[in-house]
Order: structure tokens, then C-alpha cells, then sequence
């Protein structure tokens, strides 16, 4: 009886005509009453504090769609279409490279090209507060869209700037103070961000979002090994997706003014213009079209060097624009050099500004020697030549 | 209480097939953000070829039909000028938004619907050697992965953005930063334990049963070996630039770490 107890499920024919005869003589010994069958073992149900934790994990993985993939985006276009609410929505192209896509606006760059001589009222200010006057002048630049009233920057504040001021001592201005006292306090509050960061793109980006999210991102770029903590690419994605989408314009468009402000020229500013920037008759096509960059007439081997710091992104040859290399000075700024007799660096080869990236040549689509320069911010080509000081 | 609990664990084991599907689509968007370079450069070195084969052949007819210096010039512009370097710029970028989104389609969309089957890890080995297809082999290692990248970006978000919300509440602010470091490794340890080892499971389980399908279909063998390319040229490179560089372990790790 133990036995067949311990072993219900036994297979072969004796041991079940062994067991069934055992039942029997079980059944006549209790008074004709059936043995009690052996009980299958109590079915477990799943677990019920799994499915809690399964919740937990399937809303912390979800909130990640929705706020940092395009999938989450289009989930979103999706619910307010069918919903008909009209609501804006981040384009798809900026859940990618955050360098691109979002930045300088048309505005500042056409005020840089209009009005020059005029950007010197900030010099004053960012020389009180040790800044770069360059990333002064640029700043302004961005959070005004180049608008001036009374010979100064009409500056707005993101959001976060007031959190931060308050956070280093200061109070932001009232929108409707004086546009010299916005312009004067912007360069005060930069100035002790800055000196509270150690690093002014960390410090342009305190002024998007609040200064306690931006240390702590910081703190865990630092900690993830970054060699530069306080770059923005290397805590950008530290920052919760909110606060990313508020500083990603401000900080790039900003520090790609930098890099364009302190360019060098890429072959002897002593060269030729030949054809400038913008919209002319094709010489080949002849048709209209946009000359995206400026050709300078140099001879054959002249040394072509970067305009400023940066990486290679490739070096490549094709039937129109010959043996040509594209740089990538960060914050969504770049750098073309096209028709090269060769080129002399590699991809992902980082370069510093002044050093020999190509020999200018004759190769591609070309009616005589010369360098076609274009200079791209967000990808958009701009008009190399005001920034040329 | 307890029925309240229970119907939220109901709740929680019925969403499982979402969070798959979340995991794969963070992880493969990860690997997607920095794939727009590479595609970049493989654009530029297949245009340059186009260029340079398709405008000589041009140039070859052109002259056999009698076409003029001038209109063989023009003509082989064009084609040249055809994708330039703005358009391969953007398809660039487009290719890496397209990889991602056929990603989702081809490996996510299929295990959020599949119904998991228990077999035994060794008979699925068995069936491995028996019968290799191109899925048994890459789906699991895909799914592996994009989950991997997936659950450290999860647990890296949740971790931002916990910190942010205990700074808001000023009481809490003085915990922030140990309280989001403690949120982001709970994070980490749940959802890899809960939804990124159901990811490969359910990889190895879809993979096996398409093969199983496919036999039972008498499909001829090179058809039911090739099952799965469209995982394995779509998913797999992105999988791997997502773990490689996108969200690379251990530095995701030290960072979770850093404020404990």
C-alpha cells in the first residue's frame, strides 16, 4: 500500500495489475468502500506578488518608450489623431542624434550676418564675469533670435533659468525689464554657473533646466568615466527626456555659434572668392540652385586645414565633389572640403583647428583648381563668410 | 485588499507581451542612434561607386548614340548630382529611423504576440543542432542583445528621472540622489529579471516554433534554413552597435552605482 503511495504514476502493465489488486484488497478490508485515490500534488497558482513586479517593470519599460524612442512618438501622433486633439509633437529625426535637428535658429544666423559690428555689447559684461565674450555674444544670440531693442540682446529665459539664478544667489529679471538689465544679468548668471560647473556648456545648460538636475547629471557622466564630464554630450543623457528636449537647442545652437565665431579659414584668407554662397545659375545644369558653400580659388597642393576642433566624419570620393572629408566640430556644427587633389586624415581621426586635413586639387566636377568650402549648422548649409573675421 | 492586489497581479501578468515589446524597442532604438553614421559612410562609398561606374557607362551610350561633349556633360551631372551629399545626409538618418522601426516589426511585433511554450532547454538545443536556421541561431542573440541595451537605458531613464522628481519634492531632495541610485538598481535587477530574460526565452520559443511550423509545412530545406534573414541583416547589426556602443555596460553600470 506504502508503495503504491509513493509511486501513482507507475507505467508498466504488472505494476499497475499489482496496484489495481491492491486497491481491491484495500477495498474489501475498509468494508467495500473505494481506497481513497493517491492525491495529485496542490496546483500552484503563479505568484501574485510576481505579477505586482511584473507591472512595476512593464510600466518602467513602457514610460522609456514613450518619452525617448520614435515608436513612443508615433504611439502619441497616433492617440491624438484619432483622439482629434491637436497637440505638438517633437519631430521623429529628434529622438536620434541630438546634435541634429534642433539648434541655431535662422534668426540668430541671419543676425550674425546682418549686424556684426553691433554684437559687441556684450563684451563688457562677459569680460566682468570671465567669460569668453564669443560664448557671450552667442548666447545672447540664441535666447533673442538676434532681436535687438536699444542696442542689446532682447533676451528670454528658458524655463530653468530662474531656478538656477535663484540656486547661485541671483534673481532672473522680469520679461519685461530693460533689455540691457536682461542682457547684464544673463552674463552675471552665466558667469556663477559657470564657476559652480566648471565648465560652460554644463553652465549654458543650467540656464535651460534647473541647476540641481544638471549637477546630478554631471556627477554621473563623471562616475560613467567620462574624460570631460561637464561636456553636454557626455551628461546629456543623464538629463530626464524633458529636460534634454529644453536644453538640446540652447546648448548647441550656442556653442556651434562658438566654434563658427572662432574659426580659422580653411586655405589663405588672401585667396579668391570665386563663387560665394547662395543662389546662382548652375554653370553645367544651368539651372538655378543653391551653391551651398563658397569656391576659393587656391592651387593645386595648397594645404587645407580644419577650421576648427574636431572629428572626421569620413573621408569619401564621388563624381561630382571628388576626393572630399567632412569634420564634425560638435554641437551639430560642420565642416566641408571638396575637390582635393588628396586628403591627409582618416575617418573618426580627431583634428585640432589649423591642422592640414587635405592638398587642394582639381578632382570632381571642376572648371580649374580650387576648394568648394561649405559649412553646415544642423545640418542646413550657411554662409561661411560672416564668420570669416 | 487582497482581491485588490490580486486583480493588479492579474493585470501585471496579462501587460508581460507589452514590456517585451518595450524592452526590444528601447534596446533597438539605442543601437538605431548611432547607426546613422555608419550608414553615412557606406552611402558615401556606394554613391561614389554609382558615380563612377553608372556616369562612364552613361557617357559610353551617350557617344555610341552621337551625343554632343555638352549633353554628355550635363547628363552625367545630373546623374552624378543625382543623391548629393545633403540627400545622403538625410537618408543617412533615414535609414537609421527605418532600421528601428522594421526592428520593432520583425522581432518585437512577433514575440508581443507569441504565446510562450514550455520546452525543455535541452530538447531546444537538440532541435538547434538538428535543424539550424538562420532565426533559431540569430533571434535569441538579437533579442539578447537589444533586451541587454533595453533594460540599461530603462533603468538609466527611470534613474534621471526619479532624481528629478525627489528634487521637486524640496522634503526629499536631501535623499535624491542616493534614492534615485537605489530606484535605478531596483530598476535594473527587475526588469532584467522580469521582462529582459523573457525577452531571450520568448525568442527561443518563437524561433523554435516558426522552425517547427516550417517542417510541418514541408517547406523545402534551404527555404526553412534561410527562415529569419530579415532578422538577421535588419536587427542583429543594431543590436550589437546598441550593446557595443550605444549602451555599454559597464560605464551604464558605474553611473547607477556612483551615488550609492
Amino acid at each position: 500500500m506504502a508503495d503504491s503511495k509513493q509511486d501513482p504514476r507507475a507505467k508498466s502493465p504488472e505494476l499497475e495489475e499489482l496496484h489495481r489488486l491492491l486497491a481491491e484488497v484495500d477495498a474489501a478490508a475498509s468494508g467495500g468502500r473505494p481506497a481513497p485515490s493517491p492525491r495529485p500534488p496542490p496546483r500552484r497558482g503563479p505568484r501574485w506578488w510576481l505579477g505586482i513586479l511584473d507591472l512595476l517593470a512593464v510600466s518602467a519599460a513602457v514610460y522609456t518608450l514613450m518619452v525617448a524612442t520614435p515608436v513612443g512618438g508615433l504611439v502619441v501622433r497616433g492617440v491624438h489623431w484619432a483622439t482629434g486633439r491637436h497637440v505638438r509633437t517633437r519631430p521623429l529625426i529628434t529622438y536620434f542624434k541630438t546634435e541634429r535637428g534642433a539648434g541655431v535658429s535662422s534668426h540668430a544666423v541671419e543676425a550674425v550676418a546682418q549686424a556684426p559690428a553691433a554684437d559687441a555689447s556684450t563684451t563688457p559684461g562677459a569680460k566682468a564675469a570671465g567669460l569668453d565674450p564669443d560664448l557671450a555674444r552667442a548666447l545672447a544670440l540664441m535666447l533673442s533670435a538676434g532681436n535687438r531693442s536699444e542696442g542689446h540682446f532682447d533676451v528670454r529665459y528658458p524655463p530653468g533659468a530662474a531656478a538656477s539664478f535663484a540656486a547661485v544667489g541671483l534673481v532672473a529679471p522680469a520679461a519685461t525689464a530693460p533689455a540691457d538689465a536682461r542682457e547684464a544679468a544673463l552674463l552675471t548668471g552665466l558667469g556663477k554657473l559657470q564657476a559652480d560647473l566648471h565648465h560652460p556648456e554644463a553652465a549654458v545648460a543650467a540656464l535651460a533646466v534647473e541647476l540641481p538636475r544638471v549637477r546630478y547629471a554631471v556627477h554621473l557622466a563623471k562616475a560613467a568615466g567620462a574624460a570631460m564630464p561637464g561636456e553636454y554630450a557626455a551628461f546629456r543623457e543623464y538629463l530626464p527626456p524633458d529636460d534634454r528636449a529644453e536644453a538640446d537647442p540652447v546648448v548647441h545652437g550656442t556653442f556651434a555659434l562658438v566654434t563658427a565665431f572662432g574659426m580659422t579659414w580653411p586655405v589663405p584668407t588672401n585667396a579668391r572668392i570665386t563663387s560665394p554662397f547662395g543662389w546662382r545659375v548652375h554653370p553645367v545644369l544651368g539651372k538655378r540652385k543653391l551653391h551651398g558653400g563658397v569656391d576659393v580659388a587656391v592651387p593645386l597642393g595648397t594645404d587645407v586645414v580644419a577650421i576648427a576642433d574636431g572629428e572626421v566624419l569620413y573621408v569619401a570620393q564621388d563624381g561630382v565633389n571628388g576626393r572630399f572629408l567632412k569634420v564634425d566640430h560638435g554641437h551639430g556644427l560642420t565642416s566641408v572640403y571638396c575637390h582635393n587633389d588628396s586628403t591627409e586624415v582618416r575617418r573618426g581621426q580627431r583634428v585640432k583647428k589649423g591642422a592640414v586635413v587635405a592638398k587642394s586639387g582639381a578632382s570632381g566636377r571642376v572648371t580649374g583648381p580650387h576648394l568648394h568650402f561649405q559649412m553646415e549648422l544642423d545640418g542646413t548649409p550657411v554662409d561661411p563668410e560672416i564668420f570669416l573675421k | 485588499m487582497s482581491v485588490l492586489f490580486r486583480l493588479i497581479a492579474g493585470l501585471g501578468r496579462r501587460v508581460v507581451p507589452l514590456g517585451l515589446f518595450a524592452v526590444i524597442a528601447v534596446g533597438l532604438h539605442a543601437g538605431a542612434d548611432v547607426l546613422d553614421d555608419h550608414a553615412l559612410v557606406a552611402l558615401n562609398i556606394i554613391d561614389g561607386q554609382v558615380d563612377r561606374l553608372g556616369s562612364a557607362l552613361l557617357a559610353w551610350a551617350m557617344a555610341l548614340v552621337g551625343a554632343s561633349p555638352n549633353m554628355i556633360e550635363r547628363w552625367t551631372f545630373g546623374l552624378q548630382e543625382f543623391v548629393d551629399m545633403d540627400t545622403r545626409d538625410a537618408l543617412a538618418r533615414l535609414l537609421a529611423l527605418g532600421f528601428e522601426l522594421a526592428g520593432d516589426v520583425v522581432l518585437a511585433v512577433p514575440l508581443f504576440w507569441h504565446r510562450h511554450r514550455d520546452r525543455p532547454w535541452r530538447a531546444l538545443g537538440q532541435a538547434l543542432l538538428r535543424d539550424p536556421t538562420v532565426l533559431r541561431v540569430v533571434a535569441p542573440l538579437s533579442a539578447l542583445f537589444a533586451a541587454w541595451a533595453g533594460v540599461l537605458v530603462i533603468a538609466r531613464e527611470v534613474q534621471v528621472v526619479t532624481h528629478a522628481g525627489l528634487e521637486d519634492a524640496s522634503w526629499l531632495a536631501p535623499i535624491a540622489s542616493p534614492g534615485a541610485g537605489v530606484v535605478g538598481l531596483l530598476v535594473l535587477a527587475l526588469v532584467g529579471w522580469r521582462l529582459g530574460a523573457r525577452v531571450v526565452s520568448s525568442a527561443v520559443s518563437w524561433s523554435d516554433h516558426v522552425a517547427e511550423r516550417d517542417l510541418e509545412r514541408q517547406l523545402s530545406t534551404r527555404r526553412r534554413r534561410l527562415r529569419g534573414w530579415a532578422v538577421a541583416l535588419v536587427v542583429f547589426p543594431v543590436a550589437v552597435l546598441a550593446v557595443l556602443e550605444a549602451a555599454p555596460p559597464w560605464s551604464t553600470l558605474r553611473a547607477l552605482l556612483a551615488v550609492m
